[in-house]
């Protein structure tokens, strides 16, 4: 989880988001159930051999290329995962002495990867959000994940600017023989994060209560489901169990 | 220790995001009664606190660091249904943003780390916190929390069918034994450090449920992670015993066992016959000590 916030800093995520391709066009809802049963269709065939793979891969490959986003970046996202798939694909091997296996195991994991970096490319997150709850994710749920990505750059900035004060008054580090310090010092400054963002958490919910907020987040845009959206459910579907009996056949 | 998809078998993630369902929605009507209308955004900047508090780094010795991971200290300021929805909620963010985890093996990474996690964290602290084993408490939370999510996954991938040999789950262990002692040390050090600005900050909990049980529960919650890291498949004492002595051929059935060998043999796949035997051992004990200490409290009272 370390670095997420400065990955966050240089999201291409939402600059993607902004595109108006078929694909961006659709109800988040639609996308989040065609993404679930893209990764169903991946997850149930047996890690048999990475070739197995190949017609998800061409249905991921069609997908984004109606997208417009940019495969070397996507796949780049998407290559985050791999430091696990590789230990667990690495040791599997080791163990079983079974490579087929330990490959399919990579690829399977890598392709569900792509696919949910192609939907964050191709939904807003807000957007994408009130999506889960209008697929019945608890309404608390939602609000707080609005909350945590509404405020994670602002507490997020207030917590490296701590540290770099702290850095600033160390002069470039300790010596080894005031470890103990810089221990209390490290959970002083996270203990003052704690207050200033409680605080500050307070302090948001009084002027959004004075601002006249209820409890729920507006949607970004209405949104409805109408029949394309449909249709893409369908096609998403169709396009599944084709891959799926492909990778029957190739498995 | 986010698990990606297309790791996990489909029975794993299957149960595991049936079983986290109703998990976070108790959590959910746990954590209303606790919160005024709207007070969620309390709940949104507490979670953003804890990715904050993850690019904090701590020195632990050998030229290295470590950083807060963060579900026992939420469950200690804001109570485990919280604590639970805030981790749901970034476990959310952190597969769809991040790619760190995967959205089938959500249930999973929830289960170990948003409830078990949590969970494992709070029951110590709730149980000790009141006494002069506090500072114990605190660590075990922080300790218990991250050890008990690592054996939980650990678990998942070997019934999923990943092969790991003991000297693999050896030196897992020692990874997850060092992490979980720092996380217990920054626990115990942040939430002290909290306690000094605004004692206010931290959740009291309610009744004193002694030291004896506090320790009974942590001991529990330590054996059942350590003993999913360390489970051996081989025959126990008295089995090996007959086999050896060769009279185990000899033995006769008196009464079929709903779950004979620790089984379910309705189930078909090997795995689900253990798991669900597990699970209903559990619930059965589970439900016998609490019928008992019910009827225990009435005489008692009455």
């Amino acid at each position: 989880m370390r670095g997420d916030a400065r990955r966050l800093a240089s999201l291409r995520l939402e600059e993607w988001a902004r595109g108006d391709s078929y694909l961006h066009r659709r109800d988040a809802r639609a996308k989040i159930a065609g993404l679930l049963i893209f990764l169903v269709a991946v997850s149930t065939t047996p890690p048999s051999s990475p070739g197995a793979y190949l017609p998800v891969v061409l249905v991921f490959a069609a997908g984004l290329a109606i997208s417009g986003l940019p495969l070397p970046q996507v796949a780049a996202r998407a290559a985050v995962i791999l430091p696990f798939p590789l230990l667990f694909g690495f040791v599997s091997w080791l163990e079983s002495g079974n490579a087929t296996f330990a490959a399919a195991l990579i690829v399977r994991s890598y392709v569900s990867a792509l696919a949910v970096v192609l939907l964050m490319g191709v939904t807003p997150l807000p957007e994408l959000l009130h999506g889960f709850r209008g697929l019945g994710a608890p309404a608390l749920l939602v609000m707080v994940l609005q909350s945590i990505v509404r405020y994670l750059q602002l507490v997020v900035d207030h917590g490296l600017r701590m540290r770099r004060a702290a850095a600033c008054r160390d002069a470039g580090g300790l010596p080894a023989r005031n470890r103990p310090s810089l221990w209390r010092r490290s959970s002083g400054a996270l203990a003052v994060l704690f207050g200033r963002s409680y605080e500050r958490a307070e302090g948001v919910h009084r002027a959004m209560v004075a601002r006249g907020f209820r409890g729920d987040f507006l949607a970004p845009r209405p949104s409805r489901f109408q029949w394309q959206d449909g249709v893409f459910v369908a096609g998403c579907t169709l396009a599944a169990v084709g891959a799926r009996l492909c990778m029957r056949v190739l498995s | 220790m986010h698990i990606p998809d297309g790791i996990l078998s489909v029975p794993v993630w299957a149960a595991l995001n049936v079983a986290a369902a109703p998990g976070i929605g108790l959590a959910v009507r746990r954590a209303k009664k606790g919160l005024s209308e709207g007070q969620a955004p309390l709940l949104g900047v507490m979670g953003a606190f804890v990715f904050a508090a993850q690019c904090m780094n701590f020195p632990v010795g050998f030229g290295t660091s470590g950083h807060l991971l963060g579900g026992a200290l939420l469950a200690m300021t804001l109570g485990p249904g919280a604590a639970v929805i805030i981790l749901t909620a970034i476990l959310i963010l952190q597969a769809l943003l991040f790619q760190d985890g995967g959205l089938l093996a959500l249930g999973a990474n929830a289960v170990n780390m948003a409830l078990i996690g949590v969970w494992a964290g709070w029951i110590p602290y709730r149980m000790l916190s009141q006494g002069p084993l506090r500072t114990v408490g605190i660590f075990a939370g922080g300790f218990l929390s991250v050890l008990a999510s690592a054996a939980a996954a650990i678990l998942e991938l070997r019934l999923s069918g990943v092969p790991m040999s003991s000297a693999v789950v050896g030196v897992s262990s020692l990874v997850f034994l060092a992490t979980a002692t720092i996380e217990g040390l920054i626990t115990v050090a942040v939430l002290q450090a909290v306690e000094r600005l605004n004692p206010g900050w931290l959740r009291q909990p309610r009744g004193t449920p002694g030291r004896a049980a506090g320790l009974l529960v942590t001991a529990a919650i330590l054996i059942v992670a350590a003993g999913v890291l360390y489970a051996s498949a081989l025959p126990d004492g008295f089995e090996s015993l007959a086999h050896q002595l060769g009279i185990a051929s000899r033995e006769r059935t008196i009464w079929n066992a709903p779950l004979p060998d620790y089984e379910a043999p309705f189930f078909v796949a090997e795995w689900s016959k253990k798991a669900v035997a597990g699970l209903a051992g559990l619930g059965l004990i589970y439900g016998i000590c609490m019928t008992v200490g019910r009827l225990l409290i009435r005489q008692r009272s009455a």
